[in-house]
């Protein structure tokens, strides 16, 4: 989970962000929930094949930029 | 943070260069290493909360940053060769904030400064311009700042909220000489710069599995349940249509918003989720979400799952662990 606010007690801290994209990098994690702009802070997760975005964002440029990688959006 | 100093580990010689997070101890201890040249210069990664000028927590009611960079006399003693910023068409959008403050006394005793974006001019040229061009190289308004008098004068006339002078061509003119952008369309000396087997791949968009309701009649229940105005402000609009989004999602969210559980405490509401989600049927959204979740762990396809709604990111991961997608 990559947030900024605490979600079921997971604290929005660096160590626990950087724990879950090391693990998708290195390949011990299947995947992250993350919030849209998490996905704008230049984080580098090319161990990801696939996005999924739940629905469209509401800034075209936003999404424009957090998609950097084969997506699928699910309406 | 600390992404940023790895990232700069790939890059800098190390011999020559290195990243290190700006703390007050960190800087003080550099500068009496650097009496004892090594060599090696120092890119400072400063966090934007640090860029206050008042702290309560420190003796003189200064924060430890403007302790060190805001006396009028540390050019004297601090030579700052550039600084960059990133995400500046968030950062600098308004400049009367004390961060932004912060940043332009920075900046101007910086001799090279540089704004970095993915999302160049969010509101456009016209909005935006008056603020990165004053955080890239001092107010317009005066002759202080690091602007040429031709091209100060010819931005304040094209800028003027009282004139209508506003000409695209000419700004894109004007600003071209310190205005790099960078697309997988662009190419350095005949070779790509974004290499194309990375460039972006074009969007597939996967339609939910169907429902026994469909989004019309979500979207009435909620008209009905919370009432449009006849005039609404973006966010009620905005607001609205997550409402009913978030009931597509899962029809739990109409019970959520009758139970008088306050949405704004997180807390109450992931407590809401966890013990309720059970009791509903999932959704055509979420049984498909299911549905490419597994299928590209089988397919051994490392994923990420993104919202930009906390709601939607309280459900996905209850509904990850009550349907044990794993």
């Amino acid at each position: 989970m990559v947030a900024g606010s605490p979600i079921y007690g997971i604290q929005p801290n660096e160590t626990n962000r950087f724990d879950a994209i090391n693990g998708v990098n290195s390949g011990t994690l299947d995947g992250i929930i993350m919030t849209s702009q998490t996905g704008g802070c230049g984080h580098n997760i090319p161990g990801a094949q696939v996005t999924i975005f739940m629905g469209s964002l509401y800034r075209p440029s936003e999404e424009g930029q957090v998609t950097g990688l084969p997506f699928i959006m699910l309406c | 943070m600390s992404n940023w100093i790895a990232e700069c580990g790939r890059f800098f010689d190390p011999s020559k260069l290195r990243a290190k997070e700006w703390t007050r101890y960190e800087w003080e201890r550099e500068g009496r290493e650097h009496a004892v040249d090594s060599g090696i210069r120092t890119v400072w990664i400063v966090k934007e909360s640090l860029l206050k000028r008042d702290r309560r927590t420190t003796a003189s009611g200064e924060s430890e940053f403007w302790q060190v960079f805001g006396g009028r006399r540390f050019p004297q003693h601090v030579e700052i060769l550039s600084t960059f910023a990133d995400e500046a068409h968030k950062a600098w959008r308004n400049p009367k904030s004390e961060r932004s403050q912060v940043y332009r006394h920075i900046a101007n005793h910086s001799s090279f400064n540089v704004l970095c974006t993915g999302t160049m001019w969010p509101l456009g040229p016209k909005a935006d311009a008056p603020g990165v061009l004053q955080h890239l190289g001092g107010d317009l308004n005066t002759a202080e700042g690091k602007w040429k008098d031709p091209l100060r004068r010819g931005f304040l006339r094209l800028l003027d909220p009282k004139e209508d002078n506003w000409d695209i061509t000419a700004f894109r003119i004007m600003i071209s000489p310190f205005f790099l952008r960078r697309t997988i369309s662009s190419t350095w000396e005949g070779r790509w710069i974004i290499k194309r087997t990375i460039a972006r791949p074009v969007p597939q968009i996967i339609l939910p599995y169907p429902d026994d309701f469909t989004e019309m009649d979500a979207l009435q229940k909620f008209k009905r349940r919370i009432g449009q105005k006849n005039r609404e402000t973006l966010t009620q609009k905005m607001d609205r249509a997550d409402k009913q989004r978030y009931y597509t999602w899962s029809t739990l969210y109409a019970d959520l918003v009758d139970s008088g559980v306050d949405e704004k405490n997180d807390k109450e509401v992931e407590k809401f989720i966890s013990e309720k989600l059970s009791q509903y049927s999932p959704t055509g959204r979420v049984r498909r979400m299911i549905a490419m979740i597994k299928a590209a762990r089988k397919h051994k396809m490392r994923f990420l799952l993104v919202s930009d709604r906390l709601f939607l990111i309280r459900l996905a991961y209850e509904v990850f662990s009550l349907y044990e997608v794993f």
